[in-house]
């Protein structure tokens, strides 16, 4: 089984959202796999943990936050070849039973999957990859599927297929005139080129889609961003148990940290995630793994972005906020004011501040901070703040001086 | 300007060629709806109100201001930097705002002590840049002289190069490493910028746009920043689709910063702006094979693909495109093309387009995909590889970058937030911290201290090449956490850090008379006359009224002390280890002469050329004020490798100290130390020899004019805060009962777990003179 979700009879001719979910843990011909002989070339790869189950939890976030989406969710097509780990600790993937991210599977499921998407130009589609991958160029990525380095001689990249070509595979054509115009793409792998595949002059992929290149110069009028968990020649990371690091971050910028206000003239603003907003916030939250963890992670968009909605938010979203007083010590007297922008007090903190530095959120919006020693205690001085926008998808951090 | 609105105009608080470029602005009113996004050159007719107003820099800081708009005026908002993103200076802003390789660099080569210890091994200074002309994918090509204005920087050197030569590529060697190809496009006549920095990894290239507009909108593609982005394609100075026909008809006055402009359009999808006159780059400049590369992706997008192939066919003879997006093009199409199983391409096409793709992907393997400018590895730039280079460079001519460095005097490891009292001489700290455990005469406390000696400073039986045996990501060996962690600014997502509470704890005016006259030297007679009240009143009765003003270094060791007894009580190795690692920072600190005087920054009571005041000077403007930077980085830390064998040989001596009791008698023996240093090396001597050579401009010499006549004091000074250093290990060792412990605790603490320690606010909080009672307890 693959096909999770489908809800066609019901929504009929109505556009919809179709999506096209793969995750690759256990590569069955590589050192650990198995898949009978594992070849002594591996070209430096292992097997994954996270992957598979990354896939699984956009599955679930993607299912579970439906009305979000501009239009509701008409097919999921689900591939996953779990490593026994991830099976262990998320009872939902061990349960789900879908067929493994194998080529063959992989190759009727993206055919079935356009099918489905060339049905209304409204429809959109989504297409997310975890597993391994290697890149070529700038705006494409190889995606190592479950049988990927199988013996039985070849192409080394036989087991693999092209981002690029299940891409230009979803264009508008003659064939398919009524292709989804909106194309989301999600490629949560490895762009690195390992040095073993220097040595081949070509290195070609087992093919998706036929391209018939259009005759009639249908121009591709898509709205197709990808994004990439690497940029080339960057590795993506994965925590054991809990996913990719991409994907984590994924869901929290669509939760609303990728949230932009929208001025729809009048009256608060509605808020949604858009590609731009998206890729802003996901550079920033990576960047933050990078101060933190000290992760070597690179975020990187292709494909063709528009500032075009993703998902809808039900207002401002939250915003993490820190709050701390300089120095450190006048917290033991500080009592800290946030004031909205209608100058009422709408958070007190303090005194004394505890637990300190005080770690919170706060809806987006316009915000004064005031610090003050209640009761004045020397040497520390009032801290009054200055209105200002706090707003993701960076965190807000305030520090007010209470010494001369 | 309506009657009913006003104008908002925007200034931007830049000193660089930012300031005038066009920033994209995005305008919010109070309920946070953006009301306009604009760039910051064009004034904005706006509603009575309070607006606020932000712009994101490519590196990611924001510029923010606030403005009340009134109907029938026009009001200016200034856009500033928070004062934590600020550029250190106005030479490093495009680089600061516009890129990351600065700061990352400089931690790194900040946060290594084997920098210090055996550099040659470490980075040979060797390297060499040599300009490449003609058309690669032909395999026609050549070295032509470099021709270039020099510049400059802090820390950095900026090349201004003028494509006359038909410059195509720049080509770094270094030994041991592949050499790196950049393409360079700065067309005939144009110009092109490069930033040259080094670090302990190496030179770097960094390669900047004439148009700085179209080098934001390069750098905010990079960043994925699309909505600024996509805003600065509407500048003036880039073409966009109503104004690029104005630029064309001119022949382009930049037709690189078209060519960014156009990648730009293509990317976001936006065909119908491009217009022709993507196929006038084309036409018009033969020189720009990105002409070919973005014309026949133009065509490929409306689906011409039979015109869009003859585009891609032609690469060759124009040569390999100035920017990954064109290479990357015109690989994807051609693999397309090659493999076309319909009918569009005859058999002779396809084999075409497969010979030109084979050509191209030669060099795939060595790409670097992440950056803008096509950057690649290899020797012959013709046939790209990644062999490395041998140790000499001599054979391949070019020009030697380490002479242009060293023509313009620039150091390549200063930055501007390396002020004296920012950042230390690592050398004290870390030899202190290295060599005293082989002083410990407690078997178990120095089978513990040697286990986790790399984890401190450097362990001196090591090779030098074992101290990178630290695969921790960001972690700080302890003797440099409190400069390299503490002292630097806090973010949200660095919230360990501490900043100005821990500067303060690493120098002390123990040499300035106060209101009675006595120097806080003479009220500390005894240890039992180490107090903060003492010292509080001393500051008050002094003037020393701002907190930065008051150093409370013994007082720090003091609290240090007094946790490592509680930890070695609770026989909680891991945390005495983390404590005991860092106090060697401070001990480091208090064997430097001018930490423990007032003038650590130059004499505050004389002016620059020596002249008397009444009255204390800011801090740039006193006689020798970079005093302590140059004794400190340039004397200590020069002469680093003659100190530390030196020092090994005084250390072999005997010497025999009591042991202390109680964290005051322990923050004693540091003023003990500060003061027995001050006589080894008279603060005001140095302050005086180092002033006179500024006054005779022979401020270069003072690194080895210094050395030669304190050499002995110095290895003396390093000496006495080792043995300093043993004493109060010791000390708290055997008074929290350290050989209750088991053996088998005394090992190597882990590095993350370190890492985690230094990392908790609640470990060793750094306080005040105010509030640092609590922890002397």
């Amino acid at each position: 089984m693959t096909l999770v979700h489908d809800r066609r009879k019901e929504l009929r001719d109505s556009p919809g959202l179709h999506l096209l979910i793969a995750g690759v843990s256990k590569y069955r011909h590589l050192p650990g796999g198995e898949g009978g002989d594992v070849p002594a070339e591996n070209y430096g790869m292992e097997q994954l943990s996270g992957t598979a189950l990354a896939a699984y939890k956009i599955y679930e976030w993607v299912r579970d936050n439906e009305p979000r989406f501009p239009v509701p969710i008409k097919t999921i097509r689900l591939l996953l070849s779990p490593a026994e780990d991830e099976l262990d600790v998320n009872e939902g993937l061990a349960t789900i039973g879908v067929d493994r991210c194998t080529l063959d599977n992989f190759i009727r499921e993206a055919a079935e999957w356009r099918d489905d998407a060339s049905t209304h130009r409204d429809n959109i589609t989504l297409f997310y990859f975890a597993g391994h991958g290697v890149q070529r160029s700038l705006g494409d990525a190889v995606m190592l599927m479950d049988d990927f380095n199988r013996p039985g001689g070849g192409e080394p990249l036989r087991f693999a297929t092209d981002l690029n070509n299940l891409y230009v595979g979803m264009f508008p054509s003659d064939n398919r005139p009524q292709i989804a115009r909106r194309q989301l793409y999600f490629v949560d792998a490895c762009r690195i080129s390992p040095s073993e595949f220097a040595k081949f002059r070509e290195m070609s992929t087992t093919r998706v889609f036929a391209i018939d290149v259009d005759v009639d110069r249908n121009p591709d009028d898509r709205l197709s961003p990808i994004f990439f968990a690497a940029a080339p020649g960057y590795i993506t990371n994965a925590l054991r148990e809990t996913g990719t690091i991409f994907s984590r971050v994924l869901m929290e910028c669509l939760e609303g940290r990728a949230g932009q206000p929208e001025n729809n003239g009048g009256g608060t603003p509605s808020w949604q995630v858009t590609d731009f907003s998206l890729a802003a916030a996901l550079s920033i939250a990576y960047k933050e793994w990078k101060d933190y963890y000290g992760n070597e992670l690179q975020f990187t968009i292709s494909g063709l972005p528009q500032d075009e909605v993703i998902i809808n938010l039900e207002g401002p979203p939250d915003v993490h906020v820190q709050f701390e007083v300089d120095p450190d010590a006048a917290a033991r007297v500080a009592q800290i004011d946030v004031i909205n922008v209608q100058h009422q007090r709408v958070r007190q903190l303090g005194p004394p501040v505890d637990p300190y530095p005080y770690q919170g959120t706060l809806p987006a919006g316009i915000y004064a901070i005031h610090a003050r020693p209640e009761p004045a205690t020397k040497p520390y001085i009032d801290c009054p703040g200055e209105f200002r926008d706090i707003r993701p998808p960076k965190r807000y951090h305030w520090k007010g001086k209470m010494i001369p | 300007m309506s009657g009913q609105k006003g104008t908002l105009l925007f200034s931007l608080d830049l000193s660089s060629e930012l300031m005038l470029s066009d920033l994209p602005v995005i305008v919010w009113d109070q309920e946070l709806r953006p009301v306009a996004k604009t760039l910051s050159t064009n004034p904005v007719d706006l509603p009575p109100g309070t607006y606020y107003v932000t712009a994101l820099m490519p590196a990611g800081q924001e510029m923010r201001g606030s403005v009340n708009v009134v109907a029938g005026q026009s009001v200016q908002v200034r856009l500033k930097p928070e004062p934590q993103d600020r550029s250190p200076h106005e030479y490093q802003e495009v680089q600061h705002y516009l890129g990351k390789a600065l700061e990352n660099d400089h931690y790194w080569s900040h946060s290594l002590m084997v920098n210090y210890l055996a550099p040659t091994q470490l980075f040979n200074d060797q390297a060499v840049l040599r300009c490449i002309t003609g058309n690669l994918l032909l395999r026609e090509f050549g070295e032509v002289p470099p021709f270039f204005e020099k510049r400059a920087l802090v820390g950095a050197v900026r090349l201004d190069i003028t494509g006359y030569a038909d410059i195509i590529l720049l080509q770094l060697l270094q030994p041991g490493r592949p050499a790196v190809n950049v393409s360079f496009p700065s067309g005939p006549g144009g110009k092109c910028y490069l930033f040259i920095t080094r670090s302990i990894r190496g030179y770097s290239l960094d390669v900047h746009l004439q148009s700085t507009t179209a080098d934001l909108l390069l750098s905010y593609l990079e960043s994925g920043l699309l909505t600024a982005a996509e805003l600065t394609t509407t500048s003036p100075a880039i073409a966009d689709a109503s104004k690029a026909e104005d630029l064309l008809s001119q022949k382009m006055r930049d037709p690189v910063a078209a060519c960014v402009g156009a990648y730009a359009l293509l990317r976001f999808g936006e065909i119908s702006k491009l217009h022709d006159w993507t196929k006038n780059l084309r036409d018009w400049y033969e020189w720009l094979p990105d002409g070919l590369t973005i014309w026949g992706e133009h065509l490929a997008r409306l689906g011409r693909h039979a015109e869009a192939l003859v585009e891609f066919l032609a690469l060759p003879r124009r040569g390999l495109p100035f920017f990954v997006e064109g290479f990357s093009y015109a690989l994807n199409r051609l693999r397309l093309y090659s493999t076309d199983t319909g009918n569009l391409f005859s058999d002779d096409e396809r084999q075409q387009a497969k010979e030109v793709l084979y050509g191209l992907e030669r060099y795939t393997p060595f790409v670097d995909f992440g950056k803008f400018f096509l950057t690649f590895t290899g020797m012959n730039p013709a046939e790209p590889d990644d062999t490395t280079l041998p140790a000499n460079l001599e054979q391949y001519g070019g020009m030697d970058v380490s002479e242009v460095f060293n023509e313009l005097d620039v150091d390549p490891y200063s930055t501007q937030d390396r002020t004296p009292i920012d950042y230390c001489g690592t050398v004290g700290a870390c030899a202190v911290g290295a060599y005293a455990s082989g002083l410990i005469s407690v078997p178990e406390l120095q089978m513990l201290m040697s286990a986790n000696c790399k984890y401190i400073s450097f362990d001196p039986r090591d090779t030098d090449d074992e101290i990178y045996d630290i695969r921790v990501p960001g972690f700080v060996q302890l003797v440099k956490v409190p400069d390299l962690v503490w002292k630097q600014e806090q973010s949200i997502n660095t919230p360990h850090r501490r900043k100005r509470p821990e500067d303060l704890n690493h120098y002390a005016p123990m040499d300035l008379a106060g209101a009675t006259g006595q120097t806080l030297d003479e009220l500390v007679p005894e240890a039992i006359y180490l107090q903060p009240e003492i010292w509080r009143q001393y500051y008050e009765s002094t003037g020393l009224n701002t907190v930065p003003q008051q150093g409370l270094l013994p007082f720090r060791v003091w609290q240090v002390y007094t946790e490592m007894v509680n930890f070695v009580q609770k026989k909680d190795v891991e945390h005495f280890v983390a404590a005991a690692g860092v106090l060697p920072h401070y001990i480091g600190d208090a064997c430097q002469p001018l930490r423990s005087s007032y003038l650590i920054n130059g004499d505050p009571y004389r002016n620059l050329d020596g002249s008397p005041t009444t009255y204390p000077l800011e801090l740039g403007s006193r006689y020798s004020f970079d005093v302590n930077l140059v004794f400190e980085r340039d004397v200590l830390d020069g002469h680093a490798p003659d100190i530390l064998i030196r020092l090994r040989k005084e250390l072999s001596r005997q010497h025999q100290r009591s042991l202390v009791r109680g964290g005051q008698e322990a923050g004693f023996a540091v003023v003990e130390l500060m003061r027995r240093t001050r006589q080894h090396i008279n603060p005001l001597d140095l302050v005086n020899a180092y002033g006179q050579l500024v006054h005779q401009q022979e401020e270069k010499q003072a690194s080895g004019l210094i050395w030669e006549k304190y050499q002995q004091e110095i290895i003396n000074i390093i000496a006495d805060g080792c043995f300093t250093l043993t004493v109060i290990w010791e000390s708290a060792w055997f008074e929290g009962g350290g050989n209750d412990i088991p053996h088998n605790k005394l090992s190597a603490v882990s590095p993350k777990r370190l890492k985690e320690i230094y990392e908790d606010r609640n470990f060793l909080p750094s306080a005040t003179i105010w509030e640092i009672d609590r922890y002397l307890l």
